[in-house]
């Protein structure tokens, strides 16, 4: 817990203009992009909420807020753009909240050598926007990139977005990291020890500045396909990977009409495949007689329209939550080779509910599927339902030897499932940097099981759905009161 | 906006944080509570009976510049102006607003004015022997900060207008606030019925066309106003008489220029090019940008001088600073509220740069080539 002292240490770091222990706002730094989750549900997590909130300016601050916690034994939950969908940034065991978006500055540009060297806290649009002056460009960065923070995408291993199919994951890009360890200690890393702390969501240090790799800003071209037939679309996605795109991805049936039904206007066929290819005026010929030959099965768009749905595509993810209005999101990585089959097992998944798929560009022949199912957390007991499909998502990866698409505290219960031993080399891995188990608690490697009641529920879900909805139907005519008593949960508020 | 419509809003708001990336307030500040993401998490919890409206929570309401740089970025379409605008109505209807607002509000309703000045004093600025109030088709309608603040900037459009003989009248003393700033504070019935009078003396002088060199009343009067009028701003006006050849700038000013888009002429308003226009037609002008210009610009802060001014010349210092980072010598603007707060901000932190209002160029540069029509004219101080 964090005492009166504390504060006041914290205050002589940063200054009493960036540290809060303001009611609404630590509320607010006890949420993320998963500002839908049931608060039954992070209350059955055992969430406790952040305690206090601190905006560091520079590395010393942050190895100077560790070094205190680690001697004092406080969580510390490390918080980028809190764009991440699996609720990585959520202070489990309460503590301190360290955001690091006030880290935003740009500290080299070397064209001729080809790095920047930033402030984790830069998000990628403004570091994306800064670069084109000189005429550069990154080479991977992710849809969300208005909000999520180059240390948010370093951290959680950033291997889905645009420029990924062709210059690589985020991990690619690194070239060295500034880290903050639990101790306070500051390392500068190499390339080769960068992947450590690629991925590795918030529990081996904090990133507080990164060198990455930037590319002369090269032509672009768009292309858009329309495909009717799932088999063709999945077939020319796969040959088009092959290809290096700079951006690969499709939305499906389901996705599309879910925008149209929120006013925009995209044909509703079974995939729309984007492509967009940067290079020479040689190169982009080349490729251009090969993607018009792949794509001979689809109806292609006209290139401002391609173009014009590649500019949206940090809005179009979410375009159509008013549906919802909430919004459950699940990831998962897959090869494409088997991306047909997996999308009808999804299809099998997910009978009786709303939803739709965006995929997102990957590399090494995978593509990472953006899962959206629409709900209404204003029924409560309904919409708790949903989350009990993180299992599902995860069997239904690994069958096509495919993996969820990041941990957090979401996906932390199934480690086990997706790790196997390699839990065990990942905890001491983590044990033996952070011996107090200080650094964004309760996630990845060490799970937080839910409360008895909600888990049970969820299992039931799994194994005996009709009785769950016997039970669901039943319920409508029982007061909320008495329910909340038998599923353990009590009403009032976390903080 | 309805309560139902708030309520569908906070639901619908996906929490990406997108709404930070132009955020002029969270730029300077950093605190999540003071994003449009941070708002709607916690007007949910306040709507499902979760969490108390406490003091920080209502002033976080009005430390919003209303500038809608959030609303270009949100994906799912929350406008937390609109939101904003509902809830200081109830705040201030339940008497919740913070004190100063409060008062602000008071003033307004009785001075028609945000600068607590007196409602006789209005038109005290032009020559007492003026014509004012006469029947034409084309009002110059000269808003609060050209009264009582800033009457250089009228002068300056009234000299070119004189010179040029466009015929048209003043409201003087018996103008009255647009009601932008009472809107601003969520005084609707007293906004209400300042554009009802004012409306009705429009027509009762047969009013078909209002010039505005005040951004603020030109996007009220887009937004507020019946669409019976023709509201003309006085850079649409200009760049017609300079294309029509009535006007032509002869003396140099060898200066790089930075034009700020206004968030109310701007994005508000839809007026991006004229200004431009303006300036570059000027001999030796070099124009150059801010980083995120036209639909994308920065709010200046001004909006929030009276909740917070200290922010607020934060806020324009730091626009100041970019500028000069982007090599610019000379800063202009095409809204009062955005030169005061510019000019205030950069003394305060200690910057220089030149910083002018558009109008208040003109004069100086440029030349009168032929005349439209015939009508009085206005004296300098
Ligand atoms: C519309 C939309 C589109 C998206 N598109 C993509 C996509 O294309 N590809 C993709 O991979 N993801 C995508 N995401 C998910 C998410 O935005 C990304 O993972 C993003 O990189 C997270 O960055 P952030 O700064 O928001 O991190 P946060 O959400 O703040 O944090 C995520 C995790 O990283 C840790 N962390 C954050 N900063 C640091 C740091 N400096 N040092 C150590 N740990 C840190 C946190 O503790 C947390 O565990 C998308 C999300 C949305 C809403
Ligand atoms: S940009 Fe829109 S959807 Fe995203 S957090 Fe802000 S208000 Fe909510
Ligand atoms: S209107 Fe402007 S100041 Fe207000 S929240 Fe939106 S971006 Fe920030």
């Amino acid at each position: 817990m964090v005492i009166t002292k504390d504060i006041a240490i914290l205050t002589d770091i940063v200054g009493k203009e960036r540290i809060s222990t303001e009611e609404s706002e630590l509320f607010c730094y006890s949420r993320d992009l998963g500002n839908s989750i049931p608060d039954e549900l992070l209350k059955a997590y055992g969430m406790l909420g952040a305690e206090v909130v601190v905006l560091p300016k520079t590395t010393e601050e942050v190895s100077a807020i560790l070094e205190y916690a680690y001697e004092n034994d406080i969580p510390i939950t490390t918080r980028g753009g809190g764009s991440w969908a699996l609720g990585g940034v959520l202070p489990m065991d309460g503590g301190i909240v360290i955001d690091m978006c006030r880290m935003n500055t740009i500290k080299t540009v070397n064209k001729e050598d080809g790095y920047v060297d930033v402030g984790a806290g830069i998000s990628w649009k403004k570091l994306m926007d800064s670069l084109k002056t000189y005429g550069l460009m990154v080479g991977a960065h992710p849809s969300s990139a208005v909000s999520a923070t180059v240390g948010g995408f370093i951290a959680t291993g950033g291997g889905a977005g645009t420029g990924v199919p062709k210059y690589g994951t985020v991990g690619d890009q690194v070239l060295s990291l500034k880290v903050v360890l639990s101790s306070g200690k500051i390392i500068q890393t190499d390339p080769w020890n960068s992947w450590l702390f690629t991925g590795s969501e918030g529990t081996l240090g904090i990133v507080t500045e990164a060198t990455v790799k930037v590319f002369p800003l090269r032509e672009e071209k768009h292309y858009l396909y329309y495909f009717d037939s799932l088999e063709q679309g999945t077939e020319a996605l796969r040959k088009l990977s092959n290809l290096e795109p700079y951006q690969l991805s499709f939305l499906d049936r389901g996705f599309l009409s879910l925008l149209n039904q929120a006013g925009e206007h995209f044909l509703e066929r079974e995939l729309a495949v984007s492509v967009g290819i940067t290079g020479t005026e040689e190169e982009l010929k080349a490729k251009d007689v090969k993607i018009t030959q792949i794509c001979a099965a689809g109806q292609p768009q006209p290139e401002y329209v391609a173009r014009d749905e590649f500019e949206n595509r940090f809005k179009i993810g979410l375009a159509f939550k008013c549906l919802g209005p909430s919004l459950f999101v699940q990831e998962i990585r897959v090869p494409l080779r088997f991306l047909k089959n997996v999308l009808d097992d999804i299809a099998e998944l997910l009978k009786g509910l709303t939803w739709g798929i965006e995929s997102l560009g990957s590399d090494a022949g995978s593509i990472v599927l953006s899962v959206m199912i629409l709900g209404d957390e204003r029924r409560e007991l309904e919409y708790l339902q949903t989350f009990s499909l993180s299992a599902g998502f995860a069997n239904l990866a690994r069958k096509y030897c495919g993996t969820v698409y990041g941990i957090g505290l979401h996906n932390a219960v199934n480690m086990r499932g997706i790790h196997n031993e390699g839990l065990d080399v990942m905890r001491d891995i983590r044990l033996s940097l952070d011996k107090q188990n200080i650094l964004n608690p309760g996630k990845t490697t060490h799970p937080r099981i839910p409360g008895i009641f909600v888990y049970m529920f969820m299992f039931m879900m799994k194994t005996v759905p009709f009785l769950v909805r016997f039970i669901l139907d039943t319920m409508k005519y029982i007061p909320t009161g008495l329910l909340r008593f038998a599923f353990g949960i009590v009403g009032g508020n976390i903080k | 906006m309805t309560e139902q419509e708030i309520i569908e809003q906070v639901y619908t708001c996906a929490s990406c944080g997108y709404c930070r990336f132009g955020c002029p307030v969270y730029n300077e500040i950093g605190f999540e509570s003071l994003t449009v993401r941070g708002r709607m998490q916690i007007l949910k919890k306040i709507l499902e009976g979760k969490m108390e409206l406490t003091k920080p929570i209502i002033e976080s309401i009005y430390m919003c510049a209303q500038c809608e740089n959030c609303n270009i970025r949100c994906p799912t379409g929350v406008d937390f102006v609109k939101i904003s605008e509902a809830l200081r109505e109830t705040l201030l209807k339940n008497r919740l607003a913070p004190e100063v607002q409060l008062m602000l509000t008071e003033n307004l309703a009785r001075d028609s004015n945000p600068f607590r000045e007196p409602l006789e004093e209005r038109g005290a600025w032009l020559p007492s022997d003026y014509p004012q109030c006469k029947k034409s088709e084309n009002l110059y309608y000269v808003g609060c900060t050209g009264s009582y603040s800033l009457n250089r900037i009228p002068k300056s459009i009234m000299r070119i207008l004189d010179n040029i003989g466009f015929e048209y009248t003043l409201l003087g003393s018996e103008e009255r606030c647009c009601g932008s700033p009472i809107l601003r504070a969520g005084d609707r019935e007293t906004a209400t019925k300042t554009i009802e009078r004012n409306v009705e003396k429009f027509k009762s002088l047969g009013v078909k066309t209002i010039i505005t060199s005040c951004a603020g009343c030109h996007k009220t009067f887009l937004h507020d106003y019946p669409s019976e009028f023709n509201f003309v701003h006085y850079t649409q006006l200009f760049t017609k008489l300079i294309n029509e050849g009535v006007l032509v700038f002869e003396k140099e000013l060898n200066e790089k220029v930075i034009y700020f888009d206004g968030c109310d002429l701007g994005r508000h308003s839809g007026i991006y090019e004229e200004p431009r226009e303006i300036l570059r037609a000027i001999p030796g002008v070099e124009l150059i940008e801010f980083q995120y210009n036209r639909e994308e610009a920065e709010c200046c802060g001004g909006p929030i001088l009276g909740a917070n001014a200290e922010l607020a010349r934060k806020i324009a210092a730091t626009r100041v600073q970019e500028a000069i980072d982007r090599g610019a010598t000379f800063l202009v603007t095409a809204c009062p509220t955005c030169l005061l707060n510019f000019k205030e901000g950069a003394r305060t932190a200690g910057i220089q740069l030149q910083i002018q209002d558009l109008p208040l160029l003109l004069p100086k540069y440029v030349k009168v080539m032929k005349k439209v029509q015939t009508a009085g004219a206005v004296k300098d101080e």
